[in-house]
């Protein structure tokens, strides 16, 4: 896949697809201790030990029972390439958590991507589940839960376009944030401004 | 060979116009894979890609590689070009798929070297 965005945007559509009425994802960029780690955590069906411990391999399921797709194989190739892992915790009835780390400053991480915009595609053509988005950078951290925003704008607010114009601008302004103490973090880690903009 | 003759050639779009193509190319290298090409390009290739984030510009820049063509209507963000510009480095872009530019590429590259 091409970017860190389009995977999450793959687990997601996992977790609608297992019944998920609520997903969590947090993304923390540790620069100091140079990892990257997403979390995306649902309250679907679940899987039994069996079935979470071979969606990551590409072979053990067959394509017409399968319920997910190359999504995670792919994203545990992509991140043992990059000195990560990706791991599955998944109990029936309670839901799937997949954690994904990378080594942040590894030459082949694949870029976080238009989180932005998947976030709004997300939400848009789901507005009946509740999503919580984290992102943190050392202290900084911007937090999006449309479960608060449906409590301030009603049930309806997420069909509403004028809801996203505000949404936007407010996932702009939490990621211009995070932007400044990317850069922040990473001249006190390594002494010296980055020459291309890191995502 | 030349680059501007690869770039006729092959009619790739430059999205670097300002910068100089009457530049000496030696050979080219596919790859999607950042340290593979970190690891085996080589200085004054032409890189051939459909990774399109900033740290190719900067890998570009880092190996001495003077151009990079993005294959498949990959599209780059618009600082990309800009770095590149500021680089120097010369950004191509084709709707080709990877084996046919650089199927096309190894046929011209040998029957000039005849």
């Amino acid at each position: 896949m091409h970017d860190i965005s389009l995977n999450i945007l793959d687990i997601v559509e996992n977790s609608i697809n297992a019944k998920a009425t609520r997903v969590e994802i947090a993304i923390e960029e540790n620069i100091r201790e140079d990892k990257l780690c997403i979390t995306v955590a649902d309250n679907g069906v679940g899987m039994d030990s069996r079935l979470s411990s071979s969606v990551t391999d590409p072979f053990t399921t067959t394509r017409t029972c399968r319920k997910v797709g190359l999504g995670l194989p792919l994203l545990r190739i992509e991140a043992k390439q990059c000195h990560g892992d990706l791991s599955i915790d998944s109990r029936p009835g309670e839901g799937t958590t997949v954690k994904v780390i990378f080594q942040y400053g590894h030459i082949d991480r694949p870029p976080l991507g238009d989180i932005a915009s998947t976030l709004i595609c997300i939400i848009s053509a789901n507005p009946g589940l509740d999503i919580v988005y984290q992102h943190r950078i050392d202290n900084v951290c911007y937090r999006l839960d449309t479960g608060e925003i449906k409590k301030v704008g009603g049930e309806c607010c997420l069909k509403e376009k004028s809801t996203f114009a505000v949404l936007s601008q407010d996932i702009e302004k939490g990621f211009s944030n995070l932007a400044r103490q990317r850069k922040k973090v990473f001249k006190q880690v390594f002494g010296y401004s980055p020459r291309v903009d890191l995502v | 060979m030349k680059l501007k003759e690869i770039i006729n050639y092959l009619k790739l779009q430059n999205l670097t116009p300002k910068l100089d193509t009457d530049i000496k190319i030696i050979g080219c290298y596919v790859s999607d894979i950042m340290s593979d090409t970190l690891a085996n390009a080589s200085e004054g290739d032409l890189w051939i890609t459909q990774q399109s984030h900033q740290t190719i510009v900067a890998l570009a820049s880092l190996k001495g590689i003077p151009a990079i063509l993005l294959v498949n209507d990959k599209r780059p963000i618009p600082e990309m070009v800009k770095k590149a510009e500021e680089e120097g480095i010369v950004f191509l872009a084709t709707s080709m798929p990877c084996f046919e530019v650089a199927g096309r590429l190894y046929q011209l590259h040998f029957s000039k070297e005849k």
